[in-house]
């Protein structure tokens, strides 16, 4: 569904991305870690075209899209999260949904669409956030804005979903849930990559884990894989490869 | 009575300034120069009344078209800057019109009893004689209930913009432009498209201005003027159309309601802007004021709740 081709991105000096190679199938989620600033971020940014990368190619399905701008590129079906919520604090939760849903479409229009309302409307009974769909999107708890913040990006329809840090500042009550609505999410055919700190959530339910380090992906694999792989115990822990496998609570920032 | 008459009209005019630079504000764009616009409407409009012997109607129009084109071809370049810099920006573009206008002659000479004189622009001397509502039997109170006509027409048509989805969207950028961009809204066309409604609203306040007048100058339309149409909104709050409206009552009552104590008026005068500021810092109509005055009418006539229920159930 969605594939990355070599993506580099360089800021200067830095190279925050130096030939990713990545894939992303339907039904399917995808692990992304690595330890602060190895460019998990600066993917799903040039991913979603916030920026240009400096090489390599962004393809979805079989269309080029390196080159769109972001809003088209969201159009075509990708939607993003952020590390730190960023919704439309001062517009209602429901707004927050309205506002995106068939983004491409033109504005002018008499009456409302009830078949986009309704659908809307069960997003957001989806994520339970329907009995607050009047209260202004910044009188949420954090929580409920994670779960807004999926919503609104469900709301224009995607078929590839980028999360990035969903479960950053969770509950683990919260963490059951957002697992939870990822499974439903991946059995009804969405792809989606998820970033992550919290190790433990990528390891319960991701297909495949990738992991990056200084811009360069050192690992792919199932979860228990990667896990093993010595170079990405030496990313996260440093070198000492006699030391134990990673464990989740240790590799927490 | 006529001073109520001029009163109300100039205080219109100023709401429909007030709402140009709301458009904007909708969009997280705080422009101080709304009075280049509409400058250019009020010249356009007269040239083409006085010096054309247009109709008002396509006169008006016309200068809201020409304002529309510059407001698009100035808002595309200002995209990206926001803020201080954007403020700055449009005081900049408003003095080039001021410029330009000062040395703009156009105008045609015709001779009434013996005089002589120039109808039309006359560089720094200003537009004088756009004379038409006045030559078509319109008095001061006609052309006040014209003007609050238009004005009541703009509110309405501001309020259900802002109350769609286009407006959301306006809403969903300036609060968060990355976000709105990132969710596949088009945040370059739709600021424009901001740019250039408020330039039209500007430039039917320019209009009107200079026609219920017959005057206007480059000294009409200052840093004062721009100054005032962003601070209408920003004291009377953004969250609601009616917003800039209360802004101009509030400032138009302290403006007159003031005058007794004479030289110190400037000084009340400010004082009460700050006041107002620190008391009500989102301005008097907030978004939370206008949530509980939501559930208010929401509680008073249930409205919707039975479809709002079908729909919850359709969720379930």
């Amino acid at each position: 569904m969605l594939r990355v081709e070599n993506l580099s991105k360089r800021f200067g000096g830095l190279e925050a991305l130096a030939g990713v190679d990545l894939a992303l199938a339907s039904g399917q989620i995808v692990g992304l870690i690595g330890p602060n600033g190895s460019g998990k971020t600066t993917l799903i940014n040039a991913v979603t075209g916030l920026f240009p990368p400096t090489g390599g190619r962004v393809l979805l399905g079989d269309l080029d899209i390196t080159r769109l701008p972001s809003y088209r590129r969201i159009r075509l079906g990708i939607a993003r999260t952020f590390q730190n919520v960023k919704l439309w604090t001062r517009l209602t939760v429901w707004e927050n949904l309205w506002v995106v849903s068939e983004p491409g479409r033109l504005w002018l229009r008499l009456g409302r669409d009830w078949e986009r309302e309704r659908r809307l409307a069960e997003t957001l009974a989806w994520v339970g956030l329907w009995e607050r769909r009047h209260d202004l999107a910044g009188s949420l708890s954090f929580g409920e804005q994670r779960r807004l913040e999926l919503a609104r990006a469900l709301a224009a329809q995607p078929r590839v979903l980028l999360l990035d840090e969903p479960g950053a500042g969770l509950s683990a009550g919260e963490l059951d849930q957002l697992t939870g609505l990822l499974e439903q999410l991946r059995s009804q055919g969405m792809a989606i990559l998820l970033v992550e700190h919290v190790l433990e959530l990528v390891m319960n339910i991701a297909d495949r884990v990738a992991v990056l380090n200084f811009g360069h992906k050192i690992a792919e694999g199932t979860p228990s894989q990667v896990q093993e792989d010595p170079r990405v115990q030496e990313a996260y822990l440093g070198r000492r490869s006699s030391e134990p496998v990673v464990k989740p609570d240790d590799a927490k920032p | 009575m006529d001073y109520y008459v001029a009163l109300i009209t100039l205080a219109a005019i100023q709401a429909l300034l007030g709402l140009s630079a709301h458009v904007l504000i909708l969009a997280g764009r705080v422009s101080f120069g709304q009075h280049g616009f509409a400058l250019i409407g009020a010249y356009m409009a007269g040239v083409a009344t006085a010096v054309w012997g247009w109709h008002l109607v396509p006169a008006l129009l016309l200068g809201m078209l020409a304002s529309a084109l510059v407001g698009v071809l100035v808002g595309f370049p200002a995209l990206r800057i926001r803020g201080v810099y954007l403020a700055v920006a449009s005081i900049a573009f408003a003095e080039i019109c001021r410029n330009l206008v000062q040395n703009l002659n156009y105008y045609r000479v015709e001779t009434v009893g013996g005089l002589v004189r120039k109808v039309g622009p006359v560089g720094p001397e200003g537009f004088r004689h756009i004379r038409y509502l006045y030559d078509h039997g319109f008095t001061q109170e006609t052309v006040m209930a014209v003007v609050l006509g238009v004005l009541a027409l703009t509110v309405l048509g501001v309020w259900l913009l802002d109350h769609s989805r286009l407006g959301r969207r306006l809403r969903a950028i300036g609060e968060d432009e990355l976000a709105a961009q990132m969710a596949g809204i088009n945040v370059a066309s739709l600021t424009t498209l901001a740019f250039g409604l408020g330039a039209v609203i500007a430039a039917l306040a320019g209009g009107l201005y200079a026609h219920y007048l017959t005057f206007v100058s480059h000294e009409v339309f200052t840093l004062f003027t721009g100054t005032l149409a962003a601070g209408y909104v920003l004291v009377g709050g953004s969250a609601n159309a009616l917003g800039p409206l209360l802004g101009v009552a509030f400032f138009t009552a302290i403006g007159e309601g003031l005058r007794p104590i004479r030289e110190y008026r400037i000084m009340a005068y400010g004082a009460l802007i700050v006041a107002s500021i620190l008391v009500r810092p989102y301005g008097i109509i907030d978004h939370e004021l206008l949530g509980r005055l939501r559930q208010l009418v929401a509680a008073a006539f249930l409205r919707s709740e039975p479809e709002a229920k079908a729909m919850g159930d359709a969720a379930r």
